[in-house]
């Protein structure tokens, strides 16, 4: 059995998000929750809503403020381009992103770019992340929209997402959010932070795979056009029966993360800091980033004289990823680690360990042993022990 | 041996190139970073000695491992016999990397041509 360090990618569900996610489908609340007709109707509608109030309380919103969608993708797509189609009248508008981003806002901006818009990507700083005054440094008159990720799902670094949003707030720019990475694991004051539109998944965060939800300020932006249409639900903004299992399943998770926010946040501290510890004895590495402004659960590590893939391959004991997809062949190296100065050979050589609740300081300290294990043995086989 | 063990198994490893005893070092390099030395030797019957140094992904490590292993108290006659494609299957190599056995044949080639030489 292997220790699973990828909480970055996706996370075990909790006991707790499973027992609800079975009540709810053994209750009588198989209904549709738009079928009000009915009784069963009626009880899944009474769980979908109990739950928008949980996640709108998550992030200081109001409940009309949340849509369901099917997760962080197809919510950064409905921001994105939703917000670009329900604004757009002929004349080209401005966005900006950063190659930081997910691809999913990055292949948005492309296609709004192909419907006749413009884009410009932000160069992050030396660390590789979006601070106020880089931003500050290259945003224009002409934009209208900014899409910047809270933590970095590569390097779990976090930008200056409140103070990014503010200066948008005040020059009437739409600010869009990808959380994906960081609801539920750090707070966050849509109001105070002066965010228009808010993407979040429940997969990262012990929650099931398949949900998720955008948060549109009803002030700012109010509506996005539909990219999904069909029966009108959700205020006609995205279509398709709500799956009221998956609904709770995430308000579940959303309500762990809250009340544990600050106890899961400390030890994975704990984690990261016990294995950096650990590594330590050995030379020939560096964390993609910086300590301060980071995440604690995710450690992007370059091993430049090593190649990714077989250090995955000699830690047989644990399920880790590479940094990026670039040492797979077939796929190009990653855009983040790129956008951030990253040699090729560093960037071949990146893992990303990620920590997460279940994880113990055990299994953090082992990885770091078998990590050293690794290193050794692939050095040796270039002779370089 | 199968992927795994030829992964771990560092038997055929050169730790020490510098070493003068009559070693012939060969290296074959591809484009995406990897790479690949051989050295070897042929004893007083004519017999092959070779050993390794290897950087690059599990399958390139496992193939080379398996075949240096496989290498090792042979004639120049057999050497040019070994079929490197044989391994691929062992690993069941991904067609996307199907360049590895040609940054092998490569090596294999050369150092044949050295111990020839030699």
């Amino acid at each position: 059995m292997k220790t699973y360090l990828d909480f970055a990618s996706t996370t075990p569900m909790a006991l707790e998000v499973i027992e609800q996610m079975n009540a709810v489908m053994s209750e009588e609340s198989y209904g549709n929750p738009s079928s009000l007709d009915h009784q069963f109707g009626l009880s899944a509608n009474k769980i979908v809503e109990e739950s928008r109030k949980v996640v709108a309380g998550l992030i200081n919103a109001d409940p009309d403020e949340i849509l369901w969608t099917s997760g962080a993708t197809e919510s950064n797509n409905l921001a994105i381009v939703g917000f670009h189609q329900f604004q757009y009248k002929g004349k080209p508008m401005k966005f900006m992103t950063s190659h930081l981003e997910h691809k999913s806002v990055i292949e948005c901006m492309h296609t709004i770019e192909s419907h006749g818009s413009n884009i410009c990507f932000i160069r992050p700083n030396d660390h590789g992340r979006i601070d106020f005054e880089t931003f500050l440094d290259q945003v224009d008159k002409n934009i209208i929209f900014v899409s910047c990720m809270h933590v970095n799902n590569e390097t779990g670094l976090i930008n200056d997402i409140e103070e990014i949003g503010k200066y948008c707030r005040n020059n009437e720019i739409i600010f869009h959010v990808d959380a994906a990475q960081s609801i539920g694991k750090i707070p966050i004051d849509v109001k105070n932070m002066c965010i228009d539109l808010l993407s979040m998944s429940a997969h990262k965060v012990y929650g099931p795979k398949g949900i998720g939800a955008l948060y549109i300020d009803k002030e700012t932006v109010g509506r996005v056009k539909s990219i999904i249409v069909g029966g009108g639900q959700e205020r006609g903004m995205r279509s398709g029966t709500l799956p009221t299992h998956q609904i709770a399943g995430m308000a579940t998770a959303y309500d762990l993360s809250k009340i544990r926010m600050h106890e899961d946040h400390e030890h994975i501290r704990q984690c990261r800091e016990t294995f950096l510890k650990k590594l330590s004895v050995i030379s020939g590495w560096k964390i993609n980033g910086t300590e301060k402004h980071t995440y604690p659960g995710i450690i992007s590590i370059s091993f430049p004289d090593l190649y990714s893939e077989s250090l995955i391959y000699a830690m047989e004991g644990f399920a880790i990823s590479r940094g990026s997809a670039c040492s797979s062949d077939h796929d190009e190296p990653s855009h983040v680690l790129k956008s951030m100065g990253l040699h090729n050979h560093e960037i071949d050589g990146t893992i990303r360990i990620s920590f997460g609740r279940n994880t113990t300081l055990n299994e953090a300290n082992a990885a770091a042993s078998e990590l050293i294990k690794s290193v050794s043995h692939l050095r040796n086989l270039k002779g370089d022990n | 041996m199968n992927q795994k063990e030829a992964f771990f198994n560092t038997t055929h490893v050169m730790h020490d190139p510098s070493a003068e005893d009559g070693f012939i070092a060969e290296q074959a390099s591809s484009s995406n970073g990897m790479w690949l030395k051989l050295f070897s030797r042929l004893d007083q019957e004519g017999k092959s000695e070779v050993y390794y140094q290897v950087h690059g992904c599990p399958h390139l490590i496992a193939i080379t491992s398996m075949l240096i292993s496989d290498l090792q108290n042979k004639s120049i006659q057999e050497l040019e016999t070994h079929n490197i494609k044989d391994y691929a299957e062992i690993v069941n190599l991904p067609k996307t990397k199907q360049d590895r056995l040609f940054l092998l044949e490569d090596a294999l080639k050369e150092c044949i041509k050295q111990l020839k030489r030699a």
